[in-house]
């Protein structure tokens, strides 16, 4: 038989409540113990602090990234082990899609089904209702359950509908810093802060682990405790160790008052108390009461035993199960019982005698080699499995703003998830959508401000996060996180994205307060930061970009033009694997020579695109033709519009220039036929490219642009670079010529299959190393050729 | 369906009542979606026709009842997934190992 080989959930060590408590400990215990009896465990690992917290748990540990790639490797005869199956708040990734698509069995540690048996009291929200029945519905397509008492496996049989003899019983253990002590001297010392709040070391004590929740039975305890002699409570002080809410302390406090017993005297309530509290607390106590009226493991009745204290227990649940001995426990719905049975764990020689032996008995049962043991054989019987074929069709997820934003980034990612999905590919792409700043909504599509909730990075075999210098692209830089993925810079940096991010909210304070944070984050010491946090050309002069924590996050990263990959390297010298992937052009109709002299550029306009300029330029060449027409393609600010409106007028040019706003598909085709020139400025530029450019080419409209050349900022230089296009025929069919070749260059069916290649590449790329799309795509330079 | 009916036809007893559980428990985890979208619906609409505070609390809801919806698909693709597994192993019965 091939080994026993399991992929454990490591998620759950920082699931919010579950994480450094019960949960988060057993399932570390049960790794351990797995490994110990011969299991190959791998934990899967969601974060780089959760891997350090497993490495730090259990010395040698495997860890594997939770990807969709690490669960489809698997055989189908490994193991998938949830978890995170009954936690609160209910997680919502239990068993991960890609789990299910291998076909891997599934085994779920149960720990209990408390809230099943008592909806009324643990389910009172519908919702919280609806979940648990989604909950159940989805633990029935389990293979397997491990359970930690045959208290637990039988009632979850009957509340889940799941068959009792798929559960099996693993048990639980006891961590080793629960152990006995005589050092009367060290226990008392190491119970110093609890003094401070009322307990007494000179009287003896009893010591009882229980809680808010009316589960714990507390009051009942406080009850049986006031029945005792007045004489031997006053020998004695009951110690009850649990984290309260005022409220609930406030309870306790009135039943205590009012059975005339004294709050932090009588009855010791200690809120938080740490391991080593809470074992000293044990070893040096005269007995150990646990009244609980359910349990589905009882923990602290072994933990207690095995710290040397005697132990009395309720009679239900697991309990029994857990003390091992019926002459140990008492009804815990009965006050005079179990005042009964404290009394003579108290006082009586002979039962004080019986409980030392029953505690030693209850500690050697309950151990981490059993349990590992227990669990390696249930999952080692079940040798049934599909060997079926799963197919394993890839992933690939694009992220960023689509058709409808503002930015053109998204009509350039709409056609390249068109271009994609129009041929066959070894993955299937799935936009998902940025709609920062836009009022559109996601549609049938998958909005990126679900990442992480809704669904995961490990659903896809490759993220592409699509990234420009503005804000529409603020969420999908909120959901890089520690595992960008492919970062694809179409501009070499954020500037536009965090300052835009600043203007967007309105907010200056905030934004400021988030720039700094930002600036800190890149490393930017605080003597190079501008004067005006929010000046975008401040942060451009000072060479700011913002880019190292993507870069440091980034599996690859994706640049437009080999000055833009300088950029990277200057930041990073270690960087990431780049691709130098020339924006790529559409396959248009070439256009005729259009009727009249209109002057098009087109998309998100600000500052950077120099619209004064432009105007500028108009406004000389005005001097010398009457008929030409400045079309702004796009939309811009209300603030840059009303200054524009007001270098317009002040020029008298209103006739001459005009502004459309945002412009649907069909519009803007439009408008770009009409352009005899198209011009796109940028100031600033340090390797970015431009879509509207490959856009004009695409189309053989000549272009004048600095984007790629030396920076234009004089009005006049760039008159007379448009006054030939505007008024000579000939120069213009040339320039058309130009523009047609270039844009045949490199075509979105190019850029689609070098994408490919790079997103899933046959040999892992190298950290330091610059690849250029034309070498992973030999023919896109036949187009060139061809022209 | 036609493949599913004829590889129905090829198996008995014990193989098709586990199919029909399987298909019922779908059936189940479909009617939760409809109850939830529903109720939803009804909320979200009649939130807001009353003042943006109370909107506020119909908006958590909303987020409470996504995730029960994306816990409903969990358990479904689950299902499915079995669903298959068990028509797989009724037409081949020796790929099971």
């Amino acid at each position: 038989m091939a080994n026993l080989r399991v992929l454990v959930d490591g998620r759950v060590i920082s699931h919010p409540t579950a994480g450094g408590r019960g949960v988060g400990r057993y399932t570390i215990g049960l790794v351990r113990a797995m490994r110990a009896s011969g299991a190959d465990v791998v934990v899967l690992v969601d974060s780089t602090q959760d891997d350090h917290e497993w490495r730090a748990a259990i010395d040698g540990v495997v860890t594997e990234p939770l990807t969709r790639n690490t669960i489809h490797a698997e055989p189908p005869s490994t193991w998938f082990m949830c978890t995170q199956m009954m936690l609160h708040p209910i997680a919502l990734d239990v068993v991960p899609l890609a789990v299910t698509e291998a076909g891997l069995r599934v085994v779920g540690v149960l720990h209990d089904v408390i809230p099943y048996r008592h909806p009324d009291r643990y389910l009172v929200e519908d919702a919280a209702r609806v979940q648990a029945r989604l909950r159940a519905g989805l633990v029935r397509t389990f293979d397997r359950l491990l359970s930690n008492s045959t208290f637990s496996a039988d009632t979850a049989s009957a509340v889940l509908d799941f068959p009792r003899d798929r559960i099996h019983v693993v048990g639980a253990a006891i961590e080793p810093q629960f152990e006995p002590s005589n050092d009367a001297k060290s226990i008392d010392g190491r119970l110093a802060r609890l003094v401070d709040i009322g307990l007494d070391l000179a009287r003896e004590r009893v010591v009882a682990v229980t809680g808010g929740d009316d589960r714990k039975n507390t009051p009942g305890l406080i009850r049986s405790w006031a029945g005792l002699p007045p004489e031997l409570r006053a020998n004695h002080q009951l110690v009850i160790a649990c984290a309260t809410v005022p409220a609930v302390r406030d309870r306790w406090h009135h039943i205590v008052h009012h059975l005339g017993l004294g709050w932090q005297s009588d009855v010791v309530v200690t809120d938080t108390v740490t391991d080593d509290e809470m074992v000293a607390l044990y070893q040096g106590a005269a007995l150990s009461v646990f009244p609980s009226l359910e349990e589905g493991f009882g923990l602290p009745v072994a933990e207690a035993a095995a710290s040397g204290c005697r132990v009395i227990c309720s009679d239900n649940s697991s309990l029994p199960e857990v003390i091992g001995d019926e002459r140990a426990t008492f009804d815990a719905n009965d006050v005079a019982d179990m005042t009964s049975v404290i009394r003579s764990g108290l006082e009586d020689a002979t039962f004080r005698e019986l409980l030392v032996e029953i505690a030693r008995n209850a500690s050697s049962r309950w151990t981490w080699d059993r349990v590992g043991r227990s669990a390696v054989e249930a999952l080692n019987e079940d040798s049934t499995f599909s060997t079926a074929q799963r197919s394993h069709r890839r992933r690939v997820a694009l992220v960023g703003p689509f058709a409808g934003s503002p930015s053109g980034i998204g009509a350039y990612n709409e056609r390249i998830l068109e271009a994609w999905n129009s041929t066959s590919r070894s993955a299937e792409m799935e936009p998902i959508i940025d709609l920062t700043a836009t009022s559109g909504t996601a549609g049938s599509r998958r909005n990126v401000a679900g990442l992480g909730r809704y669904f995961r990075k490990h659903d896809f075999d490759a993220m592409v996060n699509t990234l420009g210098s503005s804000e529409f692209h603020a969420a999908t830089l909120a959901s890089l996180g520690e595992r960008a993925g492919h970062v694809w810079l179409h501009e070499p940096t954020l500037v536009g994205c965090h300052v835009g991010i600043g203007h967007l909210s309105g907010q200056r304070d905030w934004a400021e307060t988030r720039l700094r944070d930002e600036l800190r984050r890149a490393g930017v010491s605080e003597s190079a930061w501008p004067a005006d946090l929010l000046d975008a050309d401040g942060h451009h002069r000072a060479n700011i970009t913002f880019l190292e924590p993507v870069l440091a996050a980034a599996e690859t990263v994706i640049v437009s033009s080999d000055d833009a990959a300088d950029v990277v390297k200057s930041i990073e010298p270690n960087h990431p694997p780049i691709l130098v992937m020339p924006l790529a052009a559409p396959r248009n109709e070439r256009a005729t020579m259009p009727v009249g002299r209109t002057i098009v550029s087109y998309g998100w306009l600000d500052e950077s695109k120099k619209p004064e300029l432009l105007i500028g330029a108009v406004a000389t060449l005005s001097g010398w033709m009457r008929d030409i027409r400045l079309v702004f393609a796009g939309g811009c600010s209300p603030e840059l519009r009303a200054r524009l409106d007001a270098v317009v007028a002040a020029r008298h040019l209103e006739e001459w220039v005009h502004f459309t706003g945002w412009l649907d598909a069909h519009q803007l085709t439009h408008t770009l036929l009409s352009a005899r020139v198209g011009v796109q400025l940028r100031r600033n530029a340090r390797g970015q490219r431009s879509a509207a450019v490959a856009e004009f080419r695409s189309r053989g409209i000549p272009v004048i642009t600095d984007i790629e050349t030396e920076e234009i900022t004089d009005a006049d230089v760039l008159a007379e670079e448009l006054r030939p296009l505007l008024t000579s025929d000939q120069d213009w069919r040339r320039a058309s010529d130009e523009s047609w070749r270039a844009g045949r260059e490199f075509l979105f069916d190019d850029l689609v299959e070098a994408l490919d290649s790079w997103v899933f590449p046959s040999r892992p790329h190298a950290r330091g190393s610059v690849t250029h799309a034309h070498d992973l795509v030999p023919r896109s330079h036949e187009h060139a050729s061809l022209s | 369906m036609r493949v599913v009916k004829a590889l129905l036809t090829r198996i008995t007893g014990r193989d098709v009542r586990a199919l029909r559980a399987e298909v019922a428990e779908i059936r189940n985890q479909v009617q939760v979606i409809n109850d939830v979208v529903q109720s939803l619906n009804h909320d979200v609409r009649s939130g807001a026709d009353r003042s943006l505070p109370l909107f506020l609390g119909y908006a958590e809801r909303v987020r409470l009842d996504a995730d029960t919806a994306v816990g409903a698909v969990q358990s479904i693709e689950r299902q499915i997934a079995r669903l298959e597994a068990l028509i797989d192993e009724a037409s081949t019965p020796a790929k099971r190992s």
